[in-house]
C-alpha cells in the first residue's frame, strides 16, 4: 500500500520567511547568551574593592602582639587570609615564606590573616612550613566579611596609601606575588582581579 | 490655711510620689521593654540577613544559611544594629564589600529595573493583549450573518438530541471523521449539556432558550452543509487516494515483494555487521590473557575485578579496607602461588607480605614465605615463618615439610626433623610425594646409622655424588667484588633456566675460589644429585638471591651438561648478568 | 564484562536510534510502508538494549563492582542496598541513563498501544522519539560514559554523597523525570502532526492522557522534592527557587496551560498554533533543565558536576528550538481556525486569562532565573535573583490564577449572561467574603494573606456550590441518590470533575504556602542545660548532647523536651552529622507535624568547649502540612480524570 503524500502539502518555497526570521531572532540570542555562561565560573565573585581605601583592622598576632591597619601605613602590604584546612592555602605557604625572607627587610609587610579555625590547627600549620611573618587569627570574621572573603587563599595588595591596588582569589606564585608587590608599591591599581585554585570557605 | 497648705503639699507630695511612682513603673518596665528590644532586634537581624545571599552556601539566604559565614555576617549584622545603623546602612556596607550579588533581590535601579518590571509589563500586555483579539473575534463573529435556517432541520436537531443518543464521539478512534462531523458532534454535546446545566438551575430560563437557540441554529446549519454538498466531500477525500492506491497496489505487488527482500536483506546484513563489529571491538577491549592457571579471561565472569584483577597500588587513598577481605586474600594467594611456581621470587614474596600484612596468621601465605626465605637461605626467618603457620594449623602439610627439611639439611636436627616428616607421611594421601617423603624419612635413618660413629657433617653424605671445580673472574671483570658479595653455584636439570637442583652459598668470596657441590646443597627435597646437570655461578652483589640486581656477575661451566661426579668443573664469571 | 555488556548495549541501541530516525524518511520518499514498521522494531529494540544497559549498571552497583568508575564514585562496600540502587540516578552519567531508560519505556509504551492506530501519524512520532533517544544515547556511549572503567581496580569506593542518604532519593529523581519525560510523548505527536500536515484536533485527543499523566508527574516529583527539602536539609523551608528547582517546576507552567487551553482547541477549534507553541515550549524546558542542571553555568546546590556535556544539551535545545518552531512557522498558514467567540465574558475567555497568567508566570521565573546571566552579559554588573524577588513578583500572579480557579470551571461556555453570573458566583462569593470578615476580625490583618484566604475560600465554595447544584439536578431528574449521582457525574465528565478535585488540592497548596509564608516564627537561642527557650506557646528544654559514631559518619545528637501549653510533648533529637569527605556538618532536623502548625527543631551548633551548650533554632510554621495533603488530593483528582471507565455513555 502506497502511502500517499497529501496533495496539499506545499512543498515549494512559498515559506513564510518573515515568520521564520522573527522565531530565529527569538531563539539565537538565547542560545548566546546560554552559551555566554559556560566562560564564566558562576561561584566567582567579582569584588568592588579594588582601587578603594583598605578596610582598617586589628589584629591579635599569634605571639600576642597587636598589629592594625594604621601602624603598616607608608608601606606596601600584602594581606593573605588563609586557614589550616584548605590545600591551596597549603600549596602557596612556601612561596609566601620565601618572598617574605626576601623583602622582610624593605618597606614591605606580609600579613596572614587565619579564619575560622582553632588555635592549634593554624599553629601546627604555621609550624609546618616555618612562617615567620606576622599571622594572626580573625575571632570573629568581621575582618573576613570587612575584606568580602568568600574563597580562601585571598590576598590583597595593599599601596603605601592604604589603597587595595589587587585582589587575587586562590593560590599565588611567586612570580605573580612579586610583580603585584611592585605593582602595589608603585601604587598602579590593577584593571581585573585575578583567580587561582580556591577553596570556598566555610 | 493650713488645709491650704495641706492641700499645696497634698499636691507636691503627690507629684512627687507620682513622678516617683511613675518611676518606679517604669523602672520594671524597662527589663520588659528591654526584653522587647532584644527579641525585636534578633528578628531583625533575621529579616536583614534574609535579603543577603549567602557567599558560601548555594542560593540560600544568609538567615537560612548554616554555614559559619553566614553565623559571623549575622554577627556583624547584630553588631551594627546596636550601633543605631538602618537596615539600609547595613546592606549598603555589605554590598560594599561583595558587590551587588550579595543582595538576594536585585536594586530596582538601572539595568536590574528591567527584572522587576518586565513581569507586569508581561502580564499587562498579555491580558490587554488577549482582551484586544478576544473582543476582534466577538466582532468577528456576530458580523456573520446566520443564514435563515429550516426549522425542519431544527426539529431534527432537537429529535437527536433528546433522543440521547450516546455520543459517538470516539475521538480516540483511527479515522478522525471530517471537521463537521466533529462540530456536530460538539453542538451536540453542548445542547445536552446545556439542558443539564439549565435543570440543574445554573442558568435561567431566558439565558437556556437564548443559548440554545443560538446552537440549534448552528447545528442545523451544520447538518445542512452535510446534507447537501458534504457527503461527497469527506468521503472524497477518503476515496481518492484509495483508488489510486488500489491500483498501485495491483500493479506492483510483485516487483515490490523483489526489491523489498533485496532492501530487508542488505539491511539486515549491514545491521549484523555493525553489530558483529561492535561487540568484537568491545569484547577484544574487555578480555584479557590469562595470568596463571587459575585465572580467567573475563575475570570471575560478570565483575571485572577477580584473581590478579587487581592493581598494586589501591587507588582511593586513604579509604580503609571494607568489611571482608577474603576475595583479595585469595587472589593474592594465588598470584602469590603462581608466582612461587614460575620462581618469580619477588612477585611471590610481594603477594605473601601483603596477605600478612592482612593476617599475620596466614597459615598458607606464612608456610610459603618459609619456603622461599629457605630458598634464599635464611634459615632463621624461614624457621620462624614455619613456626608461625605451624601455631596456627599444627597439620599443615608445607609447613610440615619445609620445616622438616629445613631442620634436616639446614639445622642438622635429625630427630625432630624426623618426627615431623612422620607426622607429614602419616597426613599424606599414597602417591608420589608421600614415597619421596618416606624416602627422605629413609636417608635420614641410614645417614642417621652411619653418622652415630663420625661427626655430624660426614655423618650426612651418602655415597658420594658431587661435582667440585673452581670459579674465577673473567678477564673483562677486573673490579673488585663489594665485601657484601655473595657467590652461588648453583646446578640445574635443565639449560639456564630450570629448576635448580644444588645450590651452594659461598660469602664473601676470594678468587679464585674452590667449591664442591654436593647432595647436602640439594635443593629439591627426594631428588639426589645424580644424572647430568647444567653448573652455572652468580655472583651477587648484595647478598639477596632474590633479587638479581643488575650489576650481578655470571658465567657458566663452557661444557655443560656435566655428569654428576665429575671434577674439574671449572666456571669463569664472564659477563653482567640480567636481572 | 558487565561494563562491555553495558556500554555496548548503548551503542548499539544509539545504532538503532539512528535508524529510527532515518527509516521513516525514507519511507516517505520512496514510498514503502514497511520503513515504518522497521521504526517500530527499532524502538522495541532500543527498549531491550536500554533495559539491559541499566540492569547491567543496576547490577554492578549492587554487586559493588569497582573496576567501573561510576560505581567506584558513587558506592561504597558499607552503603545498604537501596541506595546502590538508587546510585543509578545518583551522578550524572546514570541520571542520563535512567532519562534515557524511561524514554524508552514510554516510547515502547507508545509504540504498543498504538500499533494499529493513526497509521500515518505513528512513523513520525517514533522518529521523533527516536530523535530524542538518539540524542541521549549519543551523549551516554560517547560523552559521559557511565560504564568507563578505573584502573587501578580500588578496594572501596568513595560513596554516595550523604545529602542523598534519604528515603527521598527513591522516589523523587525517578517521579521528577518520568514527568520530564513524559511531556515527551505529546510532544512527538505534535511534531508529527506538523510534519505530516494533519493539523486536526486527533494528536491532542489521543495525547490527553499521556499530557496528564506528564503533568501528574511533574507535580509529584516537584512536590516530594519540596518534602524532601523541608524535612531533610534543616532550613525549614521547602522551596528555595534555586535555579534548578525553578528549572523543574517551569515545564509545570506551559503544560498546565496547555490543558487548558486544549478544551478550547476541542471545543471551538481555535489556539492550534497556539497549543503547539505551548506543547513544543514544554518539551523545550524540560531539555532546558536537564543543561541548566548539569552545564555549570549557574551555582546550584543541585548541579552534577559539570562536563562537556553542557554543550552538547545546549546544541541539542537550540535543534529542538529552530527545528520545531520552524516547522510551526512553516505549517501555520494551514493552522488557521476559525476564531470566534460568542463573548467577552465566557469559559473561553478565563481560559485564555488563565493562558495569559500561567505564561506570564514562566516568564517571570525564567527571566529572574537567567537574569543574572543577562545582567553580566550586558551591563557587566554580577547581581543575584533570588527568593525574595521571586516570592513578591509571582505572589499576585498566582492570586489571580487562584482567582480564575474559582470562576473558569463555573462561568459558562460561549457566553455568560449576568443572570448567569449571578447564579452560579453569588452565594460562593457571599461565602467567600463572610469567611474573609470573620479572619479580619478574629486573627488576620495583613492584605495579602487575607486576600490569598478570600481567594481561597471562593474557589471551595464555588467548586462545592457547583457540584451540589449538578448532584441535586441529577437526584432530582434521575431518582438517584446523592453518593451513585457523584459517581455517575464523575464517569460522564471525567476531566471536569477530576480537574475540580484538582484544583482542591491546588487550593489546599495555596493555604498551606499563605499560612507557612506570612506566619512562621523564627528563634534561635544558645542554651545550657536545663534551660527553656519560649516560642509562641511552646517551650523548650535542653537536656544535654550525645556523640555517637555511626558507620559513615560521627553524630551529634541534641535532647530538646517540648511542653505545648504545659502538656508536654516528648523529647526531639535533631542532630548534626559530620562526615569525613564534607566541610561542614550536614544538619537533620526534627519536627512535630500537625494540622495547624509544624514545630520545628534545628541542632545549628553546638560549643566543643563547654560540652553541653547548643544552640537551637526554632521554627513554628503554620499550615505546612495542607501543602502535602493538597499534593495527595491532586493525586486523587488526576486519578479520577484519567481513569479509564466503561466508555458506555462517554460525553469527552
Amino acid at each position: 500500500m502506497r502511502f500517499e503524500r497529501d496533495p496539499k502539502l506545499d512543498t515549494s518555497l512559498n515559506m513564510p520567511w518573515r515568520r521564520v526570521m522573527i522565531t530565529l531572532a527569538v531563539i539565537l540570542p538565547l542560545i548566546g547568551l546560554l552559551a555566554y555562561g559556560f566562560s564564566r565560573d558562576p561561584r566567582y565573585i567579582n569584588t568592588p574593592l579594588i582601587g578603594r581605601q583598605a578596610p582598617p583592622f586589628t589584629l591579635t598576632l599569634f605571639d600576642g602582639k597587636k598589629i592594625s591597619l594604621d601602624d603598616v601605613t607608608g608601606k606596601t602590604v600584602f594581606l593573605n587570609f588563609w586557614a589550616s584546612w584548605c590545600p591551596p592555602c597549603r600549596a602557596e605557604a612556601r612561596d609566601l615564606e620565601a618572598v617574605w625572607q626576601k623583602v622582610k627587610d624593605s618597606d614591605v609587610v606580609l600579613l596572614g590573616v587565619d579564619i575560622q579555625d582553632t588555635e592549634e590547627d593554624a599553629l601546627a600549620f604555621l609550624r609546618e612550613f616555618n612562617i615567620t611573618y606576622p599571622n594572626g587569627r580573625d575571632l570573629s570574621g568581621k575582618v573576613a566579611v570587612d575584606y568580602g572573603v568568600w574563597g580562601i587563599p585571598e590576598t590583597f595588595f595593599i599601596d603605601p596609601q592604604g589603597r587595595i591596588t589587587y585582589k587575587h582569589v586562590g593560590s599565588l606564585g611567586s612570580a605573580l606575588i612579586t610583580a603585584k608587590i611592585d605593582e602595589a608599591r608603585r601604587g598602579i591599581v590593577s584593571a581585573k582581579e585575578g583567580k587561582g585554585t580556591y577553596q570556598p570557605i566555610r | 490655711m493650713t488645709r491650704n497648705l495641706d492641700f499645696r503639699f497634698w499636691i507636691l507630695d503627690l507629684r512627687k510620689n507620682g513622678f516617683a511612682f511613675l518611676f518606679f513603673l517604669n523602672l520594671l518596665f524597662l527589663p520588659l521593654a528591654f526584653a522587647a528590644q532584644t527579641v525585636d532586634l534578633e528578628e531583625q537581624v533575621r529579616r536583614i540577613a534574609a535579603e543577603l545571599r549567602c557567599p558560601v552556601c548555594q542560593n540560600l539566604s544568609a538567615a537560612d544559611s548554616p554555614s559559619e559565614l553566614a553565623q559571623q555576617m549575622r554577627g556583624v549584622i547584630l553588631e551594627q544594629l546596636k550601633e543605631g545603623k538602618t537596615p539600609e546602612q547595613i546592606k549598603a556596607y555589605f554590598v560594599s564589600k561583595y558587590g551587588e550579588w550579595v543582595l538576594l533581590a536585585p536594586t530596582p535601579k538601572g539595568f536590574s529595573l528591567l527584572v522587576w518590571v518586565l513581569p507586569f509589563v508581561a502580564v499587562g500586555a498579555g491580558i490587554i493583549f488577549v482582551l484586544f483579539v478576544v473582543r476582534r473575534w466577538v466582532h468577528k463573529k456576530n458580523r456573520l450573518q446566520l443564514a435563515t435556517v429550516e426549522p425542519a432541520l431544527i426539529e431534527r436537531v432537537q429529535r437527536e438530541v433528546a433522543a440521547g443518543k450516546p455520543l459517538q464521539v470516539e475521538l480516540e478512534a483511527e479515522d478522525i471523521q471530517s471537521p463537521l462531523l466533529q462540530e456536530k458532534a460538539r453542538l451536540y454535546a453542548d445542547l445536552k449539556e446545556l439542558e443539564f446545566d439549565y435543570k440543574a438551575g445554573k442558568l435561567s430560563s431566558t439565558d437556556y432558550q437564548e443559548l440554545c437557540r443560538d446552537l440549534e441554529a448552528q447545528a442545523a446549519a451544520v447538518l445542512k452543509e452535510l446534507g447537501s454538498s458534504a457527503p461527497a466531500r469527506p468521503v472524497v477525500q477518503r476515496s481518492a487516494p484509495k483508488t489510486q492506491q488500489a491500483a498501485t497496489h495491483k500493479e506492483a505487488p510483485e516487483r515490490e515483494k523483489a526489491t523489498y527482500r533485496g532492501w530487508r536483506l542488505a539491511a539486515g546484513g549491514v545491521f549484523l555487521l555493525l553489530f558483529g563489529i561492535t561487540l568484537g571491538v568491545f569484547l577484544t577491549k574487555s578480555l584479557r590473557p590469562r595470568l596463571s592457571d587459575q585465572d580467567n579471561i573475563t575475570g570471575d565472569f560478570l565483575t571485572g575485578t577477580g584473581p590478579g584483577g587487581i592493581g598494586t597500588s589501591s587507588g582511593m587513598a586513604g579509604m580503609e579496607m571494607g568489611a571482608s577481605l577474603s576475595k583479595d586474600i585469595a587472589s593474592l594467594l594465588a598470584q602469590g602461588r603462581s608466582a612461587f611456581e614460575r620462581q618469580e621470587w619477588p612477585a611471590a614474596i610481594q603477594a605473601f607480605r601483603k596477605i600478612l600484612e592482612a593476617d599475620a596468621n596466614h597459615v598458607e601465605a606464612n608456610s610459603y614465605m618459609g619456603l622461599v626465605l629457605a630458598q634464599a637461605g635464611h634459615v632463621d626467618e624461614a624457621l620462624a615463618a614455619f613456626d608461625r603457620a605451624l601455631a596456627t594449623d599444627p597439620n599443615f602439610p608445607i609447613a610440615l615439610w619445609g620445616k622438616g627439611l629445613l631442620l634436616y639439611r639446614a639445622k642438622k636436627d635429625t630427630a625432630h626433623a624426623r618426627e615431623l616428616f612422620e607426622r607429614l607421611v602419616g597426613l599424606m594421601p599414597a602417591g608420589e610425594e608421600r614415597k619421596a617423603v618416606q624416602k627422605i624419612l629413609g636417608e635420614m635413618t641410614t645417614g642417621a646409622d652411619g653418622g652415630k660413629k663420625t661427626s655430624a657433617e660426614t655423618k650426612l653424605r651418602p655415597a658420594g655424588k658431587t661435582i667440585r671445580g673452581t670459579v674465577s673472574l673473567g678477564p673483562k671483570l677486573n673490579s673488585k667484588p663489594p665485601g657484601s658479595a655473595v657467590l652461588f653455584i648453583i646446578a640445574r636439570s635443565s639449560g639456564s633456566s630450570g629448576p635448580p637442583l644444588a645450590v651452594k652459598k659461598i660469602e664473601g668470596p676470594a678468587f679464585p675460589i674452590r667449591y664442591i657441590l654436593g647432595p647436602e646443597d640439594s635443593m629439591i627435597p627426594g631428588r639426589a644429585l645424580a644424572g647430568k646437570v647444567f653448573v652455572s655461578a652468580r655472583l651477587d652483589q648484595d647478598g639477596n638471591p632474590t633479587t638479581r640486581g643488575a650489576g650481578d656477575w655470571v658465567g657458566e661451566y663452557g661444557k655443560n651438561p656435566v655428569e654428576v661426579g665429575t671434577e674439574g668443573v671449572d666456571i669463569t664469571l664472564q659477563r653482567l648478568g640480567e636481572p | 564484562m558487565t561494563a562491555t555488556i553495558g556500554h555496548a548495549s548503548v551503542v548499539i541501541a544509539f545504532l538503532l536510534a539512528l535508524w529510527g530516525m532515518i527509516a521513516p524518511i525514507i519511507g516517505s520518499r520512496t514510498g514503502r510502508e514497511r520503513f515504518f514498521a522497521t521504526t517500530r522494531a527499532a524502538i522495541l529494540g532500543q527498549f531491550l538494549l536500554v533495559t539491559l544497559a541499566s540492569s547491567s549498571l543496576i547490577y554492578a552497583l549492587v554487586t559493588t563492582d569497582f573496576s567501573i568508575k561510576y560505581v567506584a564514585f558513587n558506592t561504597t562496600r558499607a552503603t545498604p542496598i537501596y541506595y546502590r540502587v538508587t546510585g543509578l540516578w545518583g551522578a550524572l552519567e546514570g541520571s542520563l541513563l535512567l532519562w534515557e531508560w524511561i524514554l524508552i519505556i514510554f516510547s515502547g509504551l507508545v509504540a504498543w498501544i498504538y500499533k494499529d492506530r493513526h497509521r500515518e501519524l505513528m512513523p513520525w512520532v517514533l522518529m521523533i522519539l527516536s530523535t530524542v533517544s538518539a540524542f541521549f544515547l549519543a551523549v551516554i556511549a560517547f560523552a559521559s560514559n557511565p560504564f568507563e572503567g578505573v584502573f587501578p581496580v580500588p578496594l572501596d569506593g568513595r560513596g554516595l554523597n550523604p545529602l542523598l542518604e534519604d528515603a527521598n532519593m527513591i522516589t523523587h529523581p525517578p517521579l521528577l523525570y518520568t514527568g520530564f519525560v513524559g511531556l515527551t510523548v505529546p510532544y512527538a505527536f505534535a511534531m508529527a502532526a506538523l510534519i505530516i500536515g494533519k493539523l486536526d484536533e486527533a494528536w491532542i485527543v489521543t495525547t490527553r492522557r499521556w499530557t496528564i499523566t506528564a503533568w501528574f508527574f511533574l507535580t509529584m516529583g516537584n512536590l516530594v522534592g519540596a518534602w524532601w527539602s523541608y524535612h531533610v536539609l534543616g532550613w525549614g523551608g521547602y522551596w528555595a527557587w534555586d535555579p534548578v528547582e525553578n528549572a523543574a517546576f517551569m515545564p509545570w507552567l506551559p503544560a498546565t496551560a496547555f490543558l487548558h487551553s486544549v478544551q478550547v482547541q476541542e471545543r471551538r477549534g481555535m489556539l492550534k498554533v497556539w497549543n503547539l507553541s505551548l506543547i513544543i515550549i514544554a518539551f523545550s524546558l524540560t531539555i532546558f533543565g536537564t543543561f541548566l542542571t548539569r552545564s555549570g553555568i549557574i551555582s546550584s546546590i543541585h548541579a552534577f558536576s559539570s562536563g562537556p556535556v553542557g554543550t552538547l544539551f545546549l546544541s541539542f535545545l537550540a535543534f529542538i528550538l529552530i527545528s520545531s518552531f520552524g516547522l510551526l512557522a512553516y505549517r501555520a498558514d494551514k493552522l488557521k481556525g476559525r476564531p470566534e467567540l460568542d463573548s467577552m465574558v465566557s469559559r473561553e475567555s478565563a481560559f485564555l486569562l488563565n493562558n495569559v497568567v500561567l505564561v506570564s508566570a514562566l516568564f517571570t521565573i525564567f527571566l529572574g532565573t537567567i537574569f543574572p546571566l543577562i545582567s553580566e552579559a550586558v551591563a557587566g554588573v554580577q547581581v543575584s535573583v533570588g527568593a525574595p524577588y521571586f516570592n513578591s513578583v509571582t505572589v499576585p500572579l498566582f492570586l489571580l490564577l487562584v482567582f480564575l480557579m474559582g470562576v473558569g470551571p463555573m462561568i459558562a461556555w460561549r457566553k455568560a449572561s449576568w443572570d448567569n453570573l449571578k447564579r452560579n458566583f453569588l452565594w460562593p462569593a457571599v461565602a467567600a467574603l463572610t469567611i474573609a470578615l470573620f479572619l479580619f476580625i478574629w486573627w488576620i490583618r495583613d492584605f495579602l494573606p487575607l486576600l490569598g484566604f478570600t481567594l481561597s475560600a471562593f474557589v471551595v465554595f464555588s467548586i462545592l456550590f457547583d457540584t451540589a447544584l449538578a448532584v441535586r439536578a441529577r437526584c432530582r431528574i434521575e431518582g438517584e441518590w446523592i453518593g451513585s449521582a457523584l459517581v455517575t457525574l464523575a464517569r460522564r465528565n471525567q476531566r471536569r470533575y477530576g480537574g475540580l478535585v484538582v484544583h482542591l488540592g491546588i487550593v489546599l497548596i495555596v493555604l498551606g504556602i499563605a499560612g507557612s509564608m506570612s506566619y512562621s516564627i523564627e528563634r534561635q537561642a544558645t542554651l545550657n542545660v536545663g534551660e527553656t527557650l519560649a516560642v509562641g506557646q511552646y517551650k523548650i528544654r535542653f537536656e544535654g548532647l550525645r556523640g555517637s559514631q555511626q558507620p559513615t559518619h560521627y553524630r551529634v545528637q541534641g535532647a530538646f523536651r517540648v511542653f505545648n501549653n504545659g502538656d508536654e510533648s516528648g523529647v526531639f533529637s535533631p542532630t548534626l552529622k559530620f562526615f569525613p569527605t564534607q566541610q561542614s556538618p550536614i544538619g537533620r532536623a526534627v519536627f512535630r507535624s500537625t494540622f495547624t502548625e509544624d514545630l520545628y527543631l534545628i541542632l545549628s551548633g553546638f560549643s566543643e568547649l563547654q560540652q553541653n551548650r547548643a544552640t537551637l533554632k526554632v521554627l513554628v510554621r503554620p499550615l505546612v502540612a495542607w501543602i502535602w495533603l493538597g499534593g495527595l488530593v491532586i493525586a486523587l483528582g488526576t486519578l479520577v480524570a484519567i481513569w479509564p471507565f466503561k466508555q458506555s455513555a462517554v460525553s469527552e
